[in-house]
């Protein structure tokens, strides 16, 4: 599958996604960031939604390099796996799930930790926050 | 005829997310034209794709060239 999907990320996906990891028995760390749409408070307003866009084919090719960037860095890391949405999803959904694979705990973790910065970074993704009176706002990513 | 398409906020600077210009025959009379369309651009950040790769400077552009006019990311 392709990094982008249409809509929120569902509890089948994730599932599905969680079922491939057994295939690697090599593996013995798993670790996963999942970004959720929060209901941000803002002069009085509550964010409803946010509505993302991408580029599609830099933002597949984008997750290909930070994936092979990060496999690269990391030599016990088996699997990198980026998943993000367009569209519209609402607060309490998902929106990001990074899953990275390794022999053991460590670089799995910390591999995870450096993609979901890079999948911040690089991502060719929009998001346009839409707020309970119906405006909007185009966000831009804060720094850590 | 260039194809171009904007993302993030600058589909609220052009009020539209794909174009075509006619007349343009590089990168930087494509801008001239986008400019003097939309002055308002040029107080927002942007980087320029040909084809989707990313281009510094100028490029010469022919009528099949899709021009993606990218504003910093914000994913996640």
């Amino acid at each position: 599958m392709g990094c982008l999907v249409d809509g929120p990320l569902t509890n089948e996906l994730i599932g599905s996604l969680a079922s491939m990891l057994r295939e690697d028995k090599s593996c013995g760390g798993h670790s996963s960031f999942m970004g959720m749409v929060r209901a941000d408070e803002e002069g009085g307003r509550t964010v409803r939604a946010i509505e993302y866009s991408a580029h599609g084919p830099m933002a597949e090719k984008s997750a290909a390099e930070i994936s092979s960037e990060i496999k690269a860095q990391f030599d016990d890391v088996r699997e990198v796996t980026i998943v993000h949405s367009t569209g519209i999803v609402e607060a309490g959904e998902l929106s990001l799930l990074v899953l990275v694979s390794a022999g053991h705990r460590r670089q799995a973790m910390e591999a995870c930790a450096r993609t979901v910065e890079l999948v911040k970074e690089r991502l060719p993704v929009w998001k346009k926050e839409i707020y309970s009176d119906n405006t909007h706002n185009w966000r831009r990513n804060e720094p850590l | 005829m260039a194809k171009v398409i904007f993302f993030g906020v600058l589909t609220d600077v052009a009020g539209t997310r794909v174009r075509h210009f006619n007349g343009a025959a590089s990168v930087k009379e494509l801008l001239l034209l986008i400019e003097g369309e939309y002055p308002e651009i040029i107080h927002y950040d942007y980087r320029i794709a040909v084809n989707n790769e990313f281009i510094d400077g100028d490029l010469p552009l022919s009528e099949s060239d899709e021009v993606s006019f990218m504003p910093p990311f914000a994913g996640g």
